[in-house]
Formats: structure tokens, sequence, C-alpha cells
């Protein structure tokens, strides 16, 4: 007989019993790697769309599969109550402050991702609700910065919740420049009165103020500077006068060389001439010092002084030029050179009318 | 035309409805066959149907398995971290070799060996006249013929489904190992994350649900043969065609239900 005929009954037995023991062992193995026989602890949370959820779906923790979503309802007030469970050991990151976000990705489905909570290691009391990453309560966590958050699963969703935390600061800073500009707006027209921006505005009138001040304390300077200026004229119209008394023939040269009131008689005067000329040059030493003080001011004041000088040096320049046409008198020499002008490099600071 | 195609809608029903008689007659005759074995009769069809139908069935499916998941892992190992989706591997793994592929390509192997056997036995028995014998000698075929042939077909269907699984994850691992190699860990830590109860629950449920209904048509088929030696091979070819489109759409069936 045939070996498998013979030995039917015993090939049929370990051929069933192969398969049930193989049965048996894959189911411990998958039960054991999924947590079928262990403790589950359950928590909620709520959404405000069930888009891309389902009951069954994941919830992970870097990586791990840590629970399952198992219900999910509409409450009377629009929002998605999610009820989910958390496998007994991946209980540790479920703590004060963890936060759940939906992940979902439109090829893959998506994955409620939980994102641990860093204020105390104690894991958080069963059916507590965990708030949504984007919720009010979650984005005040975030802010507090007690929060871990943790990856999507897979590449799509997280550039999927990259975007939407981008998308929030782009709508947050919209609304802070909102603000800025509405209280901006508010303290130009006098509506508000208090803040940071009130302040500076209020500030910013203060400095205008003082620099009205400061103007007006220049302009009296300006008028101070005329005086002075009116003073060095007096002074150089005397210079002139003394200089045409030497070029007098009959005048003070003359005399100091004649017989009376020559320069012997002056020496033969009781000091009295020296005491004169000790007046004149303590007048002299007054007088350099009212000029040591002009010299400062008119260091402070160097361009207006220098545009002076300028008009100054182009007065004897010109001087210079009847001068040398007196001397070059074509009834005399050839007659006045022609002058190449040099421009001053120095900018006159007023003008023509002044 | 007319009057072939006019017979042939009206024979339809009659037939669907005497089939699914047969059926239910068939499953109303289990407990009566378990019945007959206690008394120490019929056993050894039992046992003979799993020997054919399952054990000289295993490597095929063995080969067959092993060379889908070997293919299903190179393939996608190669192709899925490419998109960042490495891990979808386990699930393709699980959706194909358990879920889809191994009820229905081993009930396509039972069907195309199995099945075709036992028309064309039961079919010649019937030319013989040896049904009539056991009914004169007060056996009913229904009983000792048709029920253990099914539950074998059943039995085989459902331990061929459990090897193809074993060989189709398991055994494409090793295979893989040549090709690609693989941490044995990471592998099993994948399936194990990706495999559910449903994934399994679903397999076993085509399994059983394809072993009823090819055993069902193949013995219906060779009790169908009325006298000549010729109707044996025609029925035969009616199982393997009413065996395969009956599997087709009950797993279409079954799928949807599932995802539901």
């Amino acid at each position: 007989m045939k070996f498998r005929i013979r030995f039917a009954t015993q090939i049929v037995g370990l051929f069933t019993i192969l398969a049930v023991v193989f049965v048996i062992v894959l189911m411990v193995a998958i039960g054991t790697g999924q947590g079928w026989f262990e403790p589950r602890y359950e928590y909620s949370t709520v959404l405000s769309s069930a888009s891309g959820l389902n009951i069954g779906m994941t919830v992970d923790f870097r990586g791990f599969e840590v629970g399952r979503v198992t219900n999910i309802s509409l409450s009377e007030d629009n929002n998605v109550n999610v009820t989910f469970n958390i496998r007994e050991r991946y209980i540790h990151p479920v703590t004060k402050g963890s936060l759940v976000e939906l992940a979902t990705n439109p090829i893959l489905g998506g994955t409620l991702v939980l994102h641990r909570g860093t204020r105390s290691d104690e894991p958080l009391e069963e059916f507590s609700v965990i708030p949504e990453w984007n919720s009010e309560t979650g984005r005040a966590i975030r802010a507090v910065g007690i929060v871990e958050r943790s990856q999507p699963p897979d590449p799509i969703s997280t550039i999927l919740s990259e975007i939407d935390p981008l998308l929030l600061s782009v709508s947050e800073i919209l609304d802070s420049t909102q603000d800025i500009l509405g209280t901006l707006s508010g303290t130009l027209d006098g509506s508000i009165t208090d803040g940071p921006i009130a302040d500076m505005v209020g500030q910013t009138l203060s400095l205008l103020a003082v620099l009205e001040d400061r103007l007006d304390d220049t302009e009296a300077l300006l008028a101070g500077s005329e005086e002075l200026l009116a003073s060095v004229n007096r002074i150089a119209d005397n210079a002139a006068t003394a200089s045409d008394e030497f070029r007098d023939p009959t005048g003070i040269v003359p005399q100091l060389l004649g017989g009376s009131g020559t320069v012997a008689t002056l020496f033969d005067d009781d000091n009295m001439l020296f005491d004169e000329i000790l007046g004149i040059f303590s007048s002299i030493n007054e007088t350099l010092d009212e000029v040591s003080q002009i010299a400062r001011f008119a260091g402070a004041q160097t361009p207006q002084l220098a545009a002076i000088l300028e008009e100054g040096r182009e007065a004897l320049i010109v001087g210079q030029d009847v001068l040398t046409g007196l001397r070059n008198n074509p009834l005399l020499r050839g007659g006045i050179p022609e002058r190449i002008d040099q421009p001053s490099n120095v900018e006159s600071f007023r003008e023509a009318q002044f | 035309m007319l009057d072939a195609v006019g017979t042939r809608v009206l024979r339809a029903p009659k037939e669907l409805v005497y089939a699914l008689g047969f059926m239910i007659e068939i499953v109303r005759n289990i407990p009566a066959y378990f019945r007959m074995q206690r008394r120490g009769g019929g056993g050894g069809v039992l046992k003979m149907q799993i020997l054919f139908t399952g054990v000289n069935a295993l490597s095929i499916v063995a080969v067959l398995s092993l060379a889908i998941g070997a293919v299903i892992i190179i393939q996608g190992l190669s192709v899925l971290p490419q998109l960042g989706q490495g891990q979808l591997i386990y699930t393709i793994l699980i959706t194909v070799i358990t879920r889809e592929l191994g009820p229905i390509l081993t009930a396509f192997i039972v069907i195309a060996r199995s099945g075709t056997a036992i028309s064309t036995e039961l079919g010649n028995m019937v030319v013989d006249h040896q049904i009539e014998a056991y009914m004169a000698t007060g056996l009913n075929p229904i009983t000792y013929l048709a029920v253990p042939r099914v539950l074998g077909v059943v039995i085989s269907l459902v331990l061929l489904n459990i090897y193809f699984n074993f060989f189709g994850l398991v055994g494409s691992f090793l295979v893989t190992q040549l090709v690609q190699p693989l941490a044995l860990e990471e592998y099993l830590f994948g399936l194990y994350g990706s495999v559910t109860l449903t994934d399994f629950v679903a397999s076993f449920v085509k399994s059983i649900v394809f072993g009823v209904l090819i055993g069902c048509v193949a013995t219906y088929q060779g009790l169908a043969v009325e006298r000549a030696g010729t109707e044996v091979p025609v029925r035969a070819i009616k199982s393997v065609g009413q065996g395969i489109t009956l599997t087709v759409i009950a797993n279409a069936a079954i799928t949807l239900v599932s995802y539901l």
C-alpha cells in the first residue's frame, strides 16, 4: 500500500496540528506585540473635524503605536469627541500638558499623534480630556512650553503638520500687525492714551518741544554774533585810519620828527608817554582778550567766519588788483594784467543779499 | 434558438433553487454524518478527502505562496522606501497574502485539483449505478458521499490557507534574505504592527465559504450526471467554471462586508 494511503490518518493529523500550531503561535505573537491582553487606559479629546479620522486609527508616539481610537461622535456643540485608549506599557508619555494632534495623510490615511507633556512625570488620570494641538487650550499649553512635540509617522504627514503651524503663525502675525496698526491709529487720533506706542508718541512730542527751544537759542546766538561782527568792523576801520596816518607825509611821523612834540620830547615827559603806552598796551591786551574771546566764538562760528574771510580775501584781491593797476597805469606802465580767477574751495554760507 | 434561450432562462431559476436545496441538504446531513462516523462508518472518506485535497496540494501552495511573498517583499522594498513608505510593505503583504490571495489562490488550486476530481468520481459512480447501490443498502448518498467531501474540502481549504500564510509571510522572508537581507526582528515587528485580528477573521471566513461553495458545486455537478459516461467531463468542466465564478463573487462580497 502506498505510504500516504497507509499513514493517511497520521499525515492528516500532522498536517492539521502544524497548521493549528502555526495559527496559535502567530496569534500569541501578534497579540503580545499588539497588546491584545494588555490593560488599556481610556482618554478623550475634542477635535473641530473628523475628516481623516476613523475608529481603529492608531495613536502614535515617536513612531510607536501606543493606542487606538475607539469611538468618534459629534457633540451637541458641533465638535467631534474622540475617545482613544493607551496601552499600559506606553502610559508614561501621557502626562499633564500632553496634547494630541490629528496628522492626516491623503495617501495613507492618518494617525493621532501624542505629544508628551513636560510639566510632570505623573501619568494623567484615566478618562481625562487631552487637548488638541491647535485648540485654544493646546495653543496656551504650547505658549507656556510644557509640551514636547513628536513628529508624525511619515514624511507627508510631517509636511502637512508643518504647514498648519506656519499658517497659524502667519495668521498670528497678521493679527498682531492689525492690533499694532489699530493702536497706532488710536494713539495718533488721541483715542488711546495708554500703552507703549502712546508713550513713544508722547516722548516724540516732548523731543520736538526741546528741539524748538534749541532752535530759539540758536537764533539768539546768531543775533549776538551780528554784534560781534560789528565790533570787528570797527577794529578794522581803526586799523585803516592808522594806516592812512602812517602814509600821510604831513601826519604823525613828521610831527614826531619835528622840533616840538618830537620823540625826544615824548621820552622826556616824566614817563607820561610810557604810562600812556602802558595804558595802550593794557588796552591792547584787553582788546586781545576780547579778540581771543571773539576768536573762540569765531571758532564756533567757523562756517560764517570762513565765509566772511573768503569775502575779505576776495576784497583784498580786488584791492591788490587796483594797486597793481595803479602801478601799471598805462600812463606810467603797461595797464592792469589779466588775472586768472582761482575759485575758492570754501563755499559761501551767505546769500548775496547778506 | 428562441426556444433554446427560453428553455435555459426558465431552467436557470429551477436549477438555482435545486442547488440551494442540495446545499441545505448537505448542511442538514452534517450531524447525520458525524453520528454515522461515531458508529464507525464514513470516516475514511473525510480523511482521504483531506489527504487528497489538502496534503497533496501543499507543495503547489507552498511554492506559489513563497514566490508571491518573495516578489511582494522584493518589489516593495525596492520601490516603497523611495517614496518614504517602507513601512507600507507589511500592510501590503498582509492585505495581499492573508486577506486576498491566500484564500482565493488556494480555492483556485482546490477547484482545479479536487473540484474536478470530486465531480468526476461522483459522476462515474452515478454512471456505474453505485449511488443506486448505496441507496438500495439504506445509505444516504448525501450523508455518506457528499458531506465528507464537502467537509474535507472546507477543512483542507482552511488548512491550506494557513500554510499559504505561513509560507507567504515567513518563508518568503527567508527567500528575501538571499536577495535583499532584512533583519528578522525588523520584519516580525513590522508584521505584528500591521496585522489585525480582522485580517485573520476575514481570511478564515473566506476559506470556509469558498470550501462550502467548491464542495457543494463539485458534489452537485458530480451527482447531476444522469446516465452517460460522456456527461462526466462536461459536469467536471461545469464544476470548475461555476466554482471559480462563485468563489470570485463570494470573495468580493466578503471583502466588501469586511470593510463596511
